[in-house]
């Protein structure tokens, strides 16, 4: 294997695989999230630190924190200490208590010893940050399909717009009123500054959008007295909206619609503002002999969710005033307040701004793919070329040599030399384009090997054979290019389990790229060794060479696909289709070089079956001697 | 073509300097050969051949600058250059080779060969 390297691709899997992006951790982690129906758990998610992205859910009665394994909340952070913490569930609520810790345990920057935790709750462990969110007693549900947006001519036409308020104004919330700095201003301001905080925390930690949007409505109506809600995203093709998030308080009936005016959701759209509504009638309606008595009064708040660009949905909530409640209230039946809506509002911003997040991240990540099937095609297509050229000039050798041997006969007597010269050409000739029929054979079956995820069929099979056959096919290659390739089997090798073809692909590729390594080199050898280590009950394939080696910086890129340093002859999958049927099998490639000396490649199968694949053990009509795995019997007892 | 010429060979592959060098002898030429460019600009400092073929695909230093470095050798020792495969656009002007793009047909590259020969002395 030479070992230049033309490019690092390594992303693209031959179009399969998805870039990796330093967020990818995040984002498989935040899927394993459960979007709870019901009571959600207390969980502590890690804003800094190593650990960033994980969470902890916690459900026991105690949960220990500290660095090593024997923790159910374990940190990988040298600060903290082996027992750091504990938390002590107390009811509905978790104590931390800290377990007099080397480097102490700080709640919201303030140096701790115990105390109970809130939701929001930021706590510090060594280097590590963590957030503190706790149970969630109401039920909500992503089921969407229960909201209903009702036509203009309808019982809802009955709610009227009662304010409205534009997108820039609903910040203003925030903005003092120096004449009322009294303390519940202050308070009020406080706890909504709260929301906003953690909305925009939310925001900050969820990839997931409808894990994000169950999060915010929840925020919501912990924050609110609101009875149902629900949150509404515009279709991207159909520019719809349809309902992603649906939200009751406890106690009402889940199994009823929630209906909201079309014209309510067409004025917010349209408008991009947000609106109060009740469906409290004109004045007669407060005649106690009306219906507003006995039906009480539905108030709702639905505001747009205008991103940076665009209005990508709506957040409705609604409440319903019983005629009881009225009463107690003085008949006042103004449960949501400007200030509601106006917070909503920049809610509804913020969630907005993650919802075009997430759009844009779904599109960089097609265009990365895209451009992945772009580079995967110009690959492809320069070792196309490059076979091509070779056919061409084997081709031409034949059609040459052809010519000089009519032209060798047609002089009356046939002239030895020429003749025998224009056979030796057309033999070269026709070498050269058998070589290269073989090179696009073999592109065709790696490209194969490497785009389908085919598993391994796993038959009763002898390593020692299955490499000799390699060694002898490779024979000729190695002879016409000057290299000595000797083969030296392991003994005493157990009938293993694994896939054949696919071990042999694995191998000749490894040979082949030894071989290839050391065309330039005087006195080019290949050794191939065969070995089993009964202890670890492994069997290995060792190809050594004396080529020019493999820089340190280009190891790790010479198993990417298309990377190849052969030039012409390298398809750039060879080594990463060695690697994939490897691990198929449970097994590994590894390589060690020095540059000048030459390079070793072993390849490493398990005694244990590969993953996937027990049932196919068990499928074998043979005593499996051992525990358990590929090792079937003895050799000794075999054949 | 009155005297035999010599043909410097570059290319990595040894199947591909195999064609070529196959193609010039049969026309009654010399051949050397060299898989690096680094070993081409010696041998052709020592050797001094009619003519350098290089396949610009070998060369895997930054921006081609191995095959620029041996076609501006070649131009000081006014040794003519056929330069094989994809260069940059800007190659063309900078250097005084003649260029043939791949996937190239051999017959007319060999013509090509032996119209710089011809024209040689």
């Amino acid at each position: 294997m030479e070992q230049e390297v033309l490019r690092s691709l390594r992303s693209c899997a031959l179009l399969c695989l998805i870039p990796s992006f330093s967020t990818t951790a995040t984002w498989t982690r935040t899927t394993r999230w459960s979007l709870g129906v019901g009571r959600s758990v207390a969980s502590l998610f890690v804003i800094r630190g190593r650990d960033q992205g994980t969470r902890f859910q916690l459900e026991e009665a105690v949960h220990s924190v500290g660095r090593t394994q024997d923790n159910s909340v374990r940190l990988n952070d040298t600060e903290v200490s082996r027992s750091h913490a504990e938390l002590v569930r107390r009811g509905d609520l978790y104590v931390l208590r800290d377990l007099s810790s080397s480097n102490g345990t700080f709640v919201n920057g303030q140096p701790t010893a115990e105390r109970e935790l809130v939701s929001g709750d930021q706590i510090q462990f060594g280097r590590s940050l963590v957030l503190y969110t706790g149970f969630v007693e109401d039920a909500y549900e992503d089921v969407a399909d229960k909201v209903d947006i009702v036509p203009r001519v309808g019982y809802d036409d009955e709610s009227r717009i009662v304010a409205s308020l534009s997108h820039s104004q609903g910040s203003e919330w925030m903005l003092p009123e120096a004449a009322n700095a009294s303390s519940p201003w202050i308070a009020r301001a406080r706890s909504n500054l709260q929301i906003m905080y953690r909305t925009a925390l939310a925001v900050s930690h969820t990839m997931d959008i409808d894990q994000l949007l169950a999060r915010i409505m929840e925020m919501i109506f912990e924050w609110v007295d609101a009875d149902r809600g629900c949150i509404m995203l515009k279709d991207v093709e159909t520019d719809k909206l349809v309902p992603k998030v649906r939200r009751h308080r406890r106690g009402i009936r889940t199994d009823e619609k929630i209906s909201i005016s079309k014209t309510i959701l067409d004025y917010v759209v349209e408008h991009n503002e947000g609106v109060m509504t009740s469906d409290a009638r004109d004045d007669e309606r407060w005649d106690p002999a009306g219906s507003i008595v006995k039906m009480g009064v539905s108030e709702a708040i639905c505001v747009p969710m205008q991103g940076r660009y665009n209005v990508v949905g709506v957040i409705y909530i609604d409440t319903s005033i019983t005629p009881q409640r009225m009463m107690m209230n003085d008949g006042k039946a103004d449960q949501f307040t400007e200030e509601h809506l106006r917070l909503m509002i920049a809610i509804a911003h913020q969630a907005a701004l993650a919802v075009e997040d997430t759009s844009y991240y779904k599109a960089m990540v097609q265009a990365e793919r895209l451009a992945a099937v772009g580079q995967t095609i110009a690959s492809l297509s320069h070792h196309i070329k490059n076979i091509l050229q070779g056919v061409r000039g084997g081709s031409y050798l034949i059609e040459l040599g052809l010519g000089d041997h009519e032209k060798a006969n047609v002089e009356g007597e046939i002239d030895e030399e020429k003749a025998n010269k224009s056979v030796d050409m057309i033999r070269k000739g026709w070498k050269i384009v058998e070589r290269n029929q073989e090179r696009i054979s073999s592109l065709a079956m790696d490209m194969l090997t490497f785009s389908k995820e085919r598993e391994p069929e796993p038959k009763p099979s002898d390593w020692n054979a299955v490499a000799a056959e390699v060694v002898e096919l490779m024979q000729n290659r190695s002879e016409e290019m000057g290299v000595e390739l000797v083969w030296q089997p392991a003994e005493a090798v157990p009938t293993l389990l694994f896939d054949p073809e696919q071990i042999h692909s694995a191998m000749l590729n490894v040979v082949s790229n030894a071989i290839d390594a050391c065309e330039d080199v005087e006195q080019g050898k290949v050794v191939v060794k065969a070995q089993y280590t009964a202890s670890e009950r492994k069997v290995c394939l060792v190809v050594e060479d004396n080529g020019p080696g493999i820089a340190p910086d280009d190891i790790e890129a010479i198993f990417n696909v298309f990377v190849s340093r052969k030039g012409g002859r390298g398809t750039g999958l060879g080594l990463p289709v060695s690697r994939k049927i490897m691990e198929e099998h449970g097994g590994r490639i590894t390589v060690d070089s020095q540059p000048g000396r030459g390079s070793r490649f072993i390849l490493e199968l398990p005694g244990g079956p590969p993953p996937a694949k027990r049932r196919a053990a068990s499928d074998v009509k043979q005593t499996v001697s051992e525990s358990s795995g590929n090792v079937l019997s003895d050799s000794s007892s075999v054949r | 073509m009155s005297t035999k010429a010599r043909v410097l060979i570059v290319d990595n592959s040894r199947e591909s300097r195999d064609i070529l060098k196959t193609l010039l002898r049969r026309q009654g030429n010399e051949t050397l050969e060299a898989s690096r460019f680094q070993l081409a600009g010696e041998i052709a400092d020592v050797e001094r051949p009619d003519l350098i073929v290089c396949d610009c695909d070998s060369d895997h230093s930054p921006g081609n600058a191995a095959t620029r470095e041996l076609t501006y050798q070649a131009s000081r020792s006014d040794i003519p250059i056929v330069v094989l495969g994809t260069v940059r656009a800007d190659f063309q002007r900078l250097s005084a080779g003649d260029l043939i793009s791949k996937p190239y047909h051999y017959a007319p590259l060999i013509r090509k060969i032996e119209g710089l020969l011809g024209s040689r002395g």
